[in-house]
């Protein structure tokens, strides 16, 4: 398969910037199927869909965050966090619920994805320093999608194609042409 | 790199505790939480105040020679913790450099693309540069203004997770494309670097901050010194360079301010042939208390740039086999 090649700009752009190290090891809770979330609220739950789903979409080439199950993820991580993140998130969620209704008249679920994409365009704008709520908020809520996504089946296998972690039955060690001596 | 189902990867519990049990000498107690050393009057330890963490209960269980290893800041505090009126200011502490010299390594990562592999197919990787090692090699550097050296641990980070995603800019469409186009090209360089041990680097306990089992906190008293942030500094300049010679591209840094410690803290217990400025001699057995040794990273006097767990191993092997032999001597 074919990868299409984003073009460099986009990609040094992307890149540019830093922030603190903090390695997250995977975790696996990714809870299958609909049950009932364990903090947050119905209205919260489709909230968070349309967000993470919103940063990680499904594309022609995997599916998104939805389908991977991170707004479970996001849940459960949360439920058995302190008071202080639950709040963190709980606000969070409202400030972005605020930002939408004052943007297109409707909470962030029921707006289109061009508004959609508008309004995480705004509150992304200052990732290097995030001043408000929701731009500080956005940023724990990319980083936990991420985390979510990959490491989900979906995100390292369909996604990433990761080979790794398999028996390797014999080594036929490298296969380029060049490489290879004469017997 | 944290652990294998199948044991085949030297761990403690994979390791070491199965040959402890097939002595028929070891006893096993978890989820036990160490408040204190307590000691007899001639000043030696007599028990050890243990609380359950599933009960809350507290009990004492006494020994013949004890042997700490709850790691430097751990170990420090429950020496500073156990207060007597033989040793009001903690255990084994008559020189004041329990808890001192706190240091460990300053560390800088670096993350990049080798753009030749950028958009490839991934393959299966893993293990083929997962924790490749550079090591020390400014030793000749005539113009080095620091005391110390610093190595890389190349790629000790698998294939599984994007680690880039963490450091892009963006969201949506272009951002997943991007986290996959650079996947296959990952490369990080991380490297550790020598910090002086300080006396005023320093782990403290607060008796009026206690944690949930109402035991005194530690507190950590931390500053680089201008010798730390000049290696620190040069490494991030090394390591650009060679990223800049394989044509690693678009490289951003981790760690914008040194950081500490990788997890590699050592020296709140140093060892010391002096008693005065010493808190253990050169077996990790207490100048002050004869039947009470240290046996992690906090007997470390110095540390270079290296990786602390082999040297703590073969201390600690070293400890054993001294507390062997005294004991067949019945000096202990």
């Amino acid at each position: 398969m074919k990868l299409d090649e984003p073009n460099r700009r986009t990609t040094l752009k992307a890149l540019a910037g830093s922030a603190s190290f903090i390695l997250i090891r995977p975790s696996f809770l990714h809870a299958a199927g609909a049950s009932a979330p364990k903090f947050f609220s119905a209205q919260e739950m489709n909230l968070l869909s349309a967000l993470t789903e919103a940063i990680l979409p499904a594309d022609e080439h995997s599916p998104g965050a939805l389908a991977a199950g991170v707004p479970a993820y996001i849940d459960t991580i949360v439920s058995e966090s302190g008071e202080d993140l639950k709040q963190s998130w709980s606000q969070g969620l409202e400030a972005i619920e605020a930002l939408s209704k004052a943007a297109c008249g409707a909470p962030f679920a029921g707006c289109t994805p061009v508004q959609q994409i508008e309004i995480l365009e705004k509150i992304a704008a200052n990732e290097d320093r995030p001043v408000t709520r929701a731009e500080q908020f956005f940023l724990e809520l990319k980083r936990a999608t991420i985390d979510g996504y990959y490491t989900s089946a979906i995100g390292i296998h369909q996604d990433l194609e990761y080979q790794g972690n398999q028996m390797v039955h014999d080594f036929k060690g490298c296969q380029h042409e060049e490489h290879s001596r004469a017997e | 790199m944290e652990g294998c189902d199948m044991g085949a990867i030297f761990t403690v519990p994979n390791s070491m505790l199965p040959r402890a049990r097939r002595t028929g000498n070891f006893t096993l107690l978890s989820g036990r939480i160490a408040r204190e050393l307590k000691v007899n009057q001639e000043g030696r330890v007599r028990a050890v105040s243990v609380i359950n963490a599933e009960t809350r209960q507290e009990q004492e269980i006494r020994a013949r020679i004890f042997a700490v290893c709850c790691a430097t800041v751990e170990s420090a505090r429950l020496l500073l913790n156990s207060r007597s009126a033989l040793y009001p200011t903690g255990l084994a502490n008559s020189s004041d450099a329990v808890g001192r010299y706190l240091h460990g390594h300053v560390t800088a990562g670096i993350v990049g693309y080798l753009e030749d592999l950028a958009g490839t197919r991934p393959v299966n990787n893993d293990g083929a540069t997962d924790h490749s090692y550079i090591p020390r090699f400014n030793m000749d550097d005539k113009k080095r203004h620091y005391a110390g050296g610093f190595h890389f641990q190349v790629q000790d980070a698998s294939f599984m997770f994007p680690h880039h995603a963490h450091y892009m800019k963006g969201f949506g469409r272009s951002f997943k494309q991007q986290v996959r186009y650079l996947q296959p090209a990952m490369l990080w360089m991380d490297g550790f670097a020598k910090v002086l041990a300080r006396p005023e680097n320093r782990v403290t306990v607060d008796p009026d901050r206690k944690d949930a089992y109402g035991i005194p906190i530690p507190v950590v008293h931390f500053r680089f010194s201008d010798n730390d942030r000049a290696i620190w500094n040069d490494m991030k300049i090394k390591a650009q360079g060679i990223l800049d010679k394989a044509k690693v591209r678009a490289l951003f840094d981790t760690s914008p301010e040194p950081e500490g410690f990788a997890s590699h803290e050592v020296g709140t217990v140093r060892m010391g042939n002096d008693p005065r400025t010493s808190v253990l001699n050169k077996f990790c057995q207490a100048h002050d208390v004869p039947n009470l040794f240290v046996v992690d990273g906090s007997c470390f006097v110095t540390f270079p740039e290296k990786n602390p767990t082999l040297t703590i191993m073969a201390l600690a092997t070293r400890t054993a086999r001294y507390i062997s032999e005294q004991m067949r001597k019945s000096e202990i």
